[in-house]
């Protein structure tokens, strides 16, 4: 839904001057009045001319009395001009700062309308607190605390009633406490999520290979302790490395024969074959020693797909390049293309034959930006840091899921139920993949809830599989202990069962 | 019935990662566009103003000159050029004011000019959202989602910041992270200065126990008509600084107080009370910090130095106010002395949690006066987030390990299978997670292709065999070709053991 966006859009639109969209309604007034003060001028110009003129008629004495009665007379014609003019200029200065002003006011209130009030009139951010949700874990549901309720009638009641003595205030004391307690570990996730994603923006005058350096900057400037902090240190410095197109502490780093390895390699290709001087045979020499010996043997024999993809036309281009220096034609297509399957690449390696090579920065920094990636997922991997920081991951939960509280939140204003008790949400939310495989959940398909430590999922002999309640239901009022399998028609006995426990690798 | 409400909660289909509509993410940023909109509604009124205010004058000595210069003169003869050198210093008057108002209109101007690029880069902030999920690129979304997170952090930062607004981390690390030198781009989203201006109001109150900048804002910002939650917040405030005159034992500021502020309130329902309280405080005092200190109870008698004081106090007040409120005041001073001998009630008076509470009664005026939300958003979708990820088995201790020093493949599947990237289960959030509720789920989330090992333990078989081979490839473990491991209890089982399981 993108109504509000697009209304929004025109709203915005809306404050500047239709003629001119990077000046808002303003600028109209603020001409208007310049214009009316450059015509104010004009007219002490012309009655200074006045004050001049007459000053001439008199003391010019080869004139006639006539003559001169002829003059001023046309002096105290332009003096109504004058007065005309101020008071037209003055009305209609009057007349376009009402039209501007109004002109204002009708996009303030045309915005109020169509973007404000439509922004406000569904729910606040503060429908769903924290409190709302502490009272569902402790069953205080019907007791509102303070710091939730932004009712102020309440607070003002709360007063009235003089709280003080009676002491209801000191809940909201222990919620101020386990604000106080919340918001350590908020801190703690931050300096995490902070380092995490400042590390590779790190300013350029830091020594990224003095750790002293790093943990002070980021001591100083985020008040982040080193304990968090240089968790990342290597892989800041490893990155900026990277970034200066020094390959080869990362390709060091990094596993042989894994994938990042290989894609490293390939940069630190793509960077030889960029540099390389077509006029001097040296560096291709340069690339097939490094091509040769940089890569362990193993590696050449399983990347053979991916090197007879990605290196073998390039290097082909390269040696084609050396002979063939008056072809002009450069390609900007990336060879480096991902997916291709074997047999278009070679006709478009037939076609790319011919042409000269042109691997451009585009190419390369995209191959980099792959490789910081890779290399920054492996890193995370290896030092068992998550790669996306657990701050944004709940985050970007608690955006995702915010729609199905409120939901719940108007369904319970209708139906007036309060929060489940039970410890649990009263709803199902759906996250997407990458957010809902980190435990596997099991929902019994009898009982319809999700096992646990103490109702465990059992293997029938079937190999269907039920929680131990429903298991414990079915076997109730059975002596000889067999029982049928609701699934399916199989005969299941107690001794057969098992209990089983999913993992997920 | 169909309401917009259902329509906007109406989840779109096909969406990348469920996420909610572009209109629903506007809905719980509000305040990005009611802050700036709020700052050209002020800028509106300042307009208008700067305009009303000079129009009369303006137009009357326009007249003036113009009348000036139509007075008709009988006779060429009679030309008096003094007419126009009166006209022409009262142009020039006319000019200078014009300039001037040309000067504040200048500068709205650039004000409006700000603020309209800044509503025009957040819209251009939601359009990319748009764009991302219209043109169902999962790495833009998330690369619009991590910026959201940061201005989140950010304004969580402001929010919670104790030191000096520059120094703010939350601002620096979000333009930091654009490559911005200039924070240019932390400007564009996010009202800083009206958070920090919260803050610093804030921290005066709970650090430092300082009323004044409190009440230089509520002086700046009480345009009647006063809500009633503004009136409580002055009262408030004054309250307190009453309250903290009395603690320092200065009395006659203490009464002044008394006199100028909260006397104001003696007829609203909701301040009697502690109108009553603030002149019992005044003559308890004394009593009440020796009573602290022997922590005893004692019952206070001084109806002469109650009188003495109160009425002394009262009579200067009457001068002040309507003589029939005061008259009913005293019936009700006197009822108050009767009933009301115990300390406790001056006890809570003088107790510092009051600089919370005040603090909250300034934070939820502040925050509505415009529209941000009064807790901390971030902290909303913490707690949202952790309890629908929250599963029946996060933060249980999955460790298998039994020995104190792990063998080399126990190590191994530690590290690289074991590992558990829930972000429920990270250190940080645990103790958080542990106050919160489940998630509810209706369907079962597992794995592809679940085989059982005759020990019931459950697996993807794809994931158990590529985990055998990299044990195998990286001389880990020695397993013949039918064998896996399993990484739970380290036993060797042959894959003609695998059971395919139906879960559901």
């Amino acid at each position: 839904m993108t109504e509000l966006l697009e209304s929004i859009q025109k709203e915005i639109e809306g404050f500047s001057l239709p003629d001119k969209p990077s000046e808002p309604l303003i600028k109209q007034c603020l001409i208007d009045t310049h214009d009316f003060k450059t015509q104010l001028k004009k007219l002490k110009a012309h009655l200074n001319k006045n004050i001049q003129d007459y000053d001439k008629i008199n003391k010019d004495s080869s004139t006639s009395k006539d003559s001169k009665d002829i003059q001023i007379e046309k002096l105290l014609k332009k003096r109504l001009i004058i007065s005309d003019k101020l008071v037209k200029s003055q009305k209609q200065w009057d007349h376009s700062n009402k039209k501007n002003t109004k002109a204002i006011h009708q996009q303030n209130s045309r915005f109020k309308k169509n973007v404000i009030h439509k922004l406000y009139s569904d729910f606040k951010l503060d429908d769903i607190s924290l409190e709302t949700f502490y009272n569902i874990n402790t069953g205080k549901s019907n007791k509102k605390s303070h710091l939730g309720d932004s009712s102020i009638d309440n607070e003002i009641k709360n007063i009235d009633d003089d709280d003080y003595s009676n002491g209801i205030r000191n809940g909201n004391i222990k919620n101020r406490m386990d604000l106080i307690e919340i918001k350590s570990h908020v801190n703690s996730a931050i300096d995490f999520h902070i380092s995490r994603y400042i590390i590779e923006n790190l300013p350029i005058d830091i020594n990224l290979n003095d750790t002293n350096s790093m943990t002070n900057y980021l001591k100083n400037t985020y008040n982040i302790d080193e304990n968090t902090s240089s968790q990342f240190f290597q892989m800041g410095k490893l990155i900026h490395d990277m970034k200066n197109t020094n390959f080869d502490s990362c390709i060091n780093w990094a596993k042989p024969n894994s994938n990042l390895h290989f894609e490293l390699y390939l940069l630190k290709f793509l960077n030889l074959a960029k540099d390389s001087n077509p006029n001097s045979p040296t560096p291709i020499v340069e690339i097939i020693n490094f091509l040769q010996n940089g890569f362990g043997q193993d590696s050449l024999v399983l990347k053979f797909n991916q090197i007879l993809l990605k290196i073998s036309p390039l290097l082909t281009q390269l040696l084609l390049n050396e002979n063939n220096k008056n072809n002009a034609d450069l390609v900007e297509d990336t060879p480096v293309e991902e997916n291709s399957s074997k047999s278009t690449y070679i006709n478009k390696d037939e076609k790319l034959m011919k042409k000269a090579i042109l691997v451009t920065n585009n190419v390369i920094n995209k191959q980099l930006q792959k490789c910081v990636s890779l290399f920054t997922k492996e890193y995370c991997q290896r030092n068992k840091l998550s790669f996306d920081s657990p701050l944004f991951l709940i985050t970007l939960s608690g955006i995702i899921s915010f729609s199905d509280f409120i939901r719940c939140k108007l369904i319970k204003s209708v139906k007036n139920v309060g929060w489940s008790t039970t410890d649990e949400l009263p709803f199902n939310v759906d996250l997407p993949d990458m957010l809902s495989h980190f435990h596997p959940i099991f929902i019994c398909p009898v009982q319809k809830e999700e096992t646990t430590r103490e109702n465990p999922p059992y293997s029938l002999p079937c190999h269907h599989v039920i929680c131990k309640k429903a298991l414990d239901r079915l076997t109730k009022n059975t002596s000889n202990t067999t029982f049928r399998c609701p699934y399916c028609p199989a005969t299941a006995s107690l001794s057969r069962v098992q209990k089983v426990r999913f993992i997920m690798l | 019935m169909i309401n917009s409400k259902d329509i906007l909660l109406h989840k779109e289909p096909n969406t990348l990662l469920n996420e909610p509509s572009v209109d629903f993410h506007l809905i719980l940023n509000q305040q990005l566009f009611n802050i700036p909109f709020n700052l050209l509604l002020k800028n509106e009124s300042i307009l208008y103003n700067t305009l009303e205010s000079h129009q009369l004058q303006i137009k009357s000595i326009s007249q003036e000159i113009s009348k000036l210069l139509q007075k008709k003169e009988k006779l060429p003869s009679t030309f008096d050029k003094q007419v126009e050198i009166t006209a022409v210093d009262k142009i020039t008057l006319l000019i200078n004011t014009v300039d001037s108002i040309e000067k504040s209109i200048k500068s709205i101007y650039n004000h409006d000019l700000q603020l309209i690029l800044t509503l025009k880069k957040r819209y251009e902030f939601f359009n990319n959202l748009k764009l991302a999920k219209e043109t169902r690129k999962q790495n833009a979304l998330i690369d619009w989602y991590q910026n959201l997170t940061n201005l989140l952090i950010t304004d969580y930062l402001i929010r919670n910041s104790n030191g000096t607004p520059t120094s703010n981390k939350g601002i620096k690390f979000f333009n930091q992270l654009h490559n911005d030198p200039n924070n240019i781009i932390s400007t564009h989203l996010l009202d800083s200065d009206i958070l920090i201006t919260s803050n610093q109001i804030s921290n005066s109150l709970l650090i430092n126990h300082d009323l004044s900048l409190l009440i230089n804002w509520i002086e700046t910002n009480s345009h009647p008509p006063l809500s009633k939650s503004f009136k409580n917040l002055i009262f408030q405030s004054r309250f307190q600084q009453f309250i903290e005159l009395i603690k320092q034992n200065d009395i006659s500021n203490a009464i002044h107080c008394y006199q100028i502020h909260l006397i104001n309130f003696i007829d609203d329902p909701t301040h009697f009370n502690n109108v009553k309280a603030a002149s019992g405080l005044l003559i308890f005092y004394p009593f009440l910090k020796s009573s602290l200190s022997s922590s005893n109870d004692s019952a206070i008698t001084s109806t002469t130095y109650f009188d003495r004081i109160f009425h002394k106090n009262l009579k200067s007040k009457s001068l002040s106010s309507s003589s029939s409120s005061s008259s009913s005041t005293i019936s009700n001073f006197h009822n108050f002395k009767l009933n009301n001998n115990d300390l406790s009630i001056y006890k809570h008076l003088l107790h510092d949690n009051r600089w919370l509470q005040l603090n909250d009664f300034f934070l939820s005026e502040y925050y509505s006066i415009y529209g941000i939300s009064v807790n901390d958003p971030l902290l909303i979708y913490l707690s949202l987030g952790i309890s629908s990820l929250k599963t029946k088995e996060c933060l249980i201790h999955g460790s298998t390990s039994t020995s104190t020093t792990p063998s080399q493949v126990q190590s191994y599947i530690n590290d690289n299978v074991l590992n558990n990237k829930c972000p429920v289960c990270n250190n940080d959030f645990k103790s958080i997670a542990s106050q919160l509720p489940f998630a509810h789920h209706d369907n079962s989330i597992l794995f592809d292709n679940p085989i059982m090992l005759p020990n019931g333990n459950i697996f993807d078989s794809n994931k158990l065999t590529q985990l055998t081979s990299q044990l195998k490839r990286q001389n880990i473990y020695h397993l013949n070709d039918d064998q896996v491991l399993d990484p739970i209890e380290l036993k060797v089982f042959n894959k003609d053991q695998f059971v395919t399981m139906y879960p559901t």
